[in-house]
């Protein structure tokens, strides 16, 4: 799939601190990039990087084919909009006035969708409240339209829903995905909400120790995310057997244990297996969580 | 930059710090005419006129560190480089803006001075061309103390500590200017003068002051005081002054190489 943003071999080093080490990514057009790693794992550095706010040790990255090095990557950010943390918006203006401003930041002629903005982030009716007096949800729906005005192709968030109250995460789930499958816009979106990031996400990078460990599509993560079901039994050899006699998909995992990844009749099995002569000691459905799964790649609780 | 400019003046108007300074202007105007009308000694309209560049100074240390440090504080230094701003034009807008407002509220000033002033205490004393190479001077003036101001704020970016500096930094300008202008001004000698019935000084005799602090002391005091804003701000008061080109040149150099090193430093700024 085409990549809109890539990095190669990314360094990032403040005096002797390595902030980012040999990072290489790829975020797929039309993607929403979920960037998932612990705290100072340098998703923030990394993202003031591709914003232009920092500059690189070493490494280069391309946004649309453009090197950073190139003096044409001027002209792509402004295909960019971002949300770095906080919001960015003039607190004692109200949300049209700060969108207002933000058009003539972006030196749009006129204010054609201004209304449209406001109403995708559902702040039609805020007046002539300033910004200040707006709730933290609100704020980060204002950042978000202040980042959509001169229709972006490339959205980068940084712990969007960091602080958001269940119902403020719900819309900014809701919108962001609607900005995605109706405006097709690429998202790289930083968050510690796994479980919240994995219902949006079609793909992620991990990262752990300053660069990207694992990057996968979210259709590769169902895979290994398949529901099993682990059976303990006497004599694995017959349980193999009639498995494969079954044409059931599964795995060995020790001499006793199998993971079986169908849907099968509990009654049916232990009573197969019994005619065997194999005993079904223990048995387990098992699901898999994103979180589990970062877990496992960042070397388990240890890493925590 | 256009777009900047565009942005920076309609942040500006809704910008609460802009319209204190503003009206402040127009409140200090009345304030020194109300003064001067109910003072006892004669009235020098010139003196009304320039007394404002004396102290504007400190409402510009607070007026540019809170208006800009704001941006970053809000994040809006921030937003104009993700959306693909150059940093040049990031920092020369916000210098054009606060340069701009902070002209706009000593020609304010001014203006009041002058239309309620000369009715009341009659003309200037000064001549047109003194008049012309005096404002020419304080736009300078008023320049280099945006530029100094500036140049902390848009390096430090934290809005309380850039305020901090640039308020402590006027003040130790005044007093330094102060201290400066005594020595700049010192004499070799110490006259013994009389007045007249018409209120004429003479020299009766003259020998060396044991205060004077020596020719190299006193040529390198005026070199610092005339380089200060604050010091120029200060001989801006004698309409006659020798130094009128001089302050011209130093004002220049000063704001070239403030602009130019915040515009390197700005460019080499790690943005959080």
């Amino acid at each position: 799939m085409e990549s809109i943003l890539e990095t190669n071999q990314l360094e990032k080093k403040y005096g002797r601190f390595q902030a980012i080490h040999d990072l290489t990514m790829h975020i797929p057009k039309g993607a929403i990039y979920g960037l998932i790693g612990k705290n100072g794992a340098g998703k923030t550095t990394l993202i003031r990087i591709l914003c232009g706010l920092q500059k690189p040790t070493a490494g280069t990255y391309q946004i649309y084919g453009i090197s950073n090095q190139n003096p044409k990557m001027i002209e792509v950010r402004k295909r960019i909009g971002a949300i770095i943390e906080s919001p960015s918006l003039c607190l004692d203006m109200t949300a049209e006035d700060n969108l207002k401003e933000q058009y003539k930041i972006i030196g749009l002629p006129n204010y054609e969708h201004l209304d449209e903005i406001l109403k995708l982030v559902r702040l039609e009716d805020t007046g002539k409240k300033t910004a200040k007096h707006f709730s933290f949800g609100m704020k980060q729906r204002l950042g978000l339209a202040i980042a959509l005005v001169g229709t972006p192709d490339i959205l980068i968030l940084d712990e969007p829903i960091n602080g958001l109250d269940p119902e403020g995460i719900i819309e900014m789930r809701e919108l962001i995905l609607k900005l995605n499958q109706e405006k097709g816009i690429t998202f790289l979106i930083s968050s510690h909400y796994l479980d919240e990031l994995s219902k949006v996400a079609t793909c992620y990078g991990f990262m752990n120790q300053h660069r990207i460990v694992k990057e996968i599509t979210k259709e590769e993560l169902e895979q290994d995310f398949r529901k099993r079901t682990e059976i303990e039994v006497s004599n694995l050899k017959e349980c193999v057997k009639y498995l494969e006699e079954m044409h059931f998909s599964y795995k060995v995992i020790s001499d006793e244990k199998v993971d079986l990844y169908e849907e099968v009749n509990v009654s049916d099995l232990v009573l197969a297996l019994s005619k065997r002569n194999c005993k079904v000691n223990h048995f387990q459905e098992k699901g898999e969580s994103l979180e589990n799964y970062y877990l496992n790649l960042m070397g388990g609780a240890d890493n925590e | 930059m256009n777009k900047l400019l565009k942005a920076g003046f309609f942040r500006l108007r809704k910008d609460i710090i802009f319209w204190l300074f503003l009206f402040l202007s127009v409140g200090m105007a009345g304030f020194t005419l109300f003064r001067a009308s109910t003072s006892s000694t004669e009235v020098v309209l010139d003196n009304l006129v320039k007394e404002y560049i004396t102290y504007i100074g400190l409402f510009i240390a607070i007026f540019v560190s809170i208006f800009v440090g704001k941006e970053y504080s809000e994040g809006i230094v921030r937003n104009k480089v993700v959306v693909g701003h150059r940093r040049i034009f990031i920092y020369l807008a916000n210098l054009v803006i606060t340069s701009t407002v902070s002209v706009l509220c000593v020609f304010l000033y001014m203006a009041i001075i002058l239309a309620i002033g000369i009715p009341l205490f009659g003309p200037m004393q000064m001549t047109m061309g003194q008049f012309l190479i005096g404002i020419g001077n304080m736009l300078l003036i008023i320049i280099a103390f945006c530029s100094i101001d500036h140049w902390i704020t848009m390096l430090c970016s934290e809005i309380t500590v850039s305020t901090t500096i640039c308020t402590l930094l006027f003040i130790a300008m005044f007093i330094a200017a102060g201290a400066l202008g005594v020595t700049a001004n010192s004499s070799p000698y110490v006259h013994h003068t009389y007045i007249d019935e018409n209120g004429n000084r003479h020299i009766i005799s003259q020998e060396p002051s044991p205060n004077y602090p020596g020719d190299q002391v006193v040529k390198t005091a005026r070199i610092v005081y005339l380089f200060l804003p604050q010091g120029q701000a200060q001989e801006l008061w004698d309409n006659d002054s020798e130094y009128m080109n001089q302050m011209f040149l130093y004002s220049f150099v000063l704001i070239a190489v403030v602009n130019l090193s915040g515009i390197y430093f700005f460019s080499k700024k790690e943005l959080k």
